[in-house]
């Protein structure tokens, strides 16, 4: 694949992608912000995580407005996969590309470790291994990663197979232990948790290379 | 030029860490403190031919980008006239 990786201001993870990318074979380029860019070129879109804007106002708002956004805009509307991690998740939000909201963690702190995750959706558009019921291990590093939606949001989105990863143990407070979501058409994808720092082992794990 | 206030809080229906943080902290010495809840304040300052024009500019402004609508209430008060 050729996967397109657009960079904020304050994008942390962007050299962990194309890294990501590289050791799983994939061809990579990085997308800045103020640019457009053609949507037929790429055949993924990844957002980065990061603390883009500082997080200012709310994560992710900011970035949602910036010129490469109307781009990715284009993109969706043309069925161009696109799967946003961390401070990504919460740029789809923002942008309304993905239902929610992403707020502060429930005990009010950064968490960073290593947490346990199942698949709940019948499927995964960039990996066919990845199926329902599966567990798998992955860091997570986010203040802002609590995914908040009305009651009924949250029904239609289990209805509709839009819930796509949960947390074994709900450590933010998310509803429902969310931790990853899609789209209706499930083209794209929003997760809190960094499969692009568990693809080795030196790295602590490898359950990252099953998302791409 | 008009100066615009806008007030944003989470829903009350949503925990608020910061708040909830600051409560359980200053329990001791003000027992009588049930509940904090943390916002921000936005001040903006637009230009307009009129209060009411200012007003529904700072609406649209508060409404689709300073507030989230799934999580976040505002509202708006004119400071100057």
């Amino acid at each position: 694949m050729n996967i397109g990786i657009l960079r904020f201001l304050g994008t942390n993870c962007d050299y962990d992608i194309k890294e990501y990318c590289q050791v799983l074979g994939h061809s990579s380029e990085f997308i800045w912000y103020k640019d457009h860019f053609d949507e037929k070129k790429y055949d993924l879109i990844i957002i980065p995580g990061g603390f883009s804007y500082g997080d200012y106002l709310r994560a992710g708002v900011l970035s949602s407005r910036t010129p490469v956004i109307q781009s990715l805009k284009s993109a969706i509307d043309r069925g161009v996969p696109v799967l946003g991690i961390c401070n990504g998740f919460q740029i789809l939000c923002e942008m309304q590309a993905l239902p929610g909201v992403l707020l502060k963690n429930q005990n009010d702190k950064f968490i960073d470790k290593w947490v346990d995750l199942e698949v709940r959706s019948s499927s995964y558009f960039l990996n066919s291994n990845v199926n329902k019921g599966d567990i798998f291990r992955l860091p997570i590093a986010h203040g802002e990663g609590r995914f908040f939606a009305p009651k009924d949001q949250i029904k239609k989105m289990w209805d509709l197979d839009q819930i796509f990863i949960t947390y074994k143990e709900n450590i933010n407070g998310s509803v429902d232990s969310i931790a990853g979501i899609s789209s209706i058409d499930k083209k794209i994808i929003g997760m809190m948790p960094h499969p692009e720092r568990a693809f080795a082992q030196y790295l602590g794990g490898m359950d990252g290379v099953l998302f791409l | 030029m008009f100066e615009i206030g806008v007030k944003i809080l989470t829903r009350q229906e949503l925990l608020d860490p910061a708040g909830t943080t600051v409560q359980r902290n200053i329990a001791n010495e003000f027992p009588e403190l049930k509940q904090v809840r943390i916002g921000k304040y936005i001040l903006l300052k637009i230009t307009a031919k009129d209060k009411e024009e200012a007003l529904l500019k700072a609406k649209i402004l508060a409404k689709e980008i300073l507030a989230n609508p799934i999580s976040e209430d505002y509202e708006l008060e004119l400071r100057n006239s």
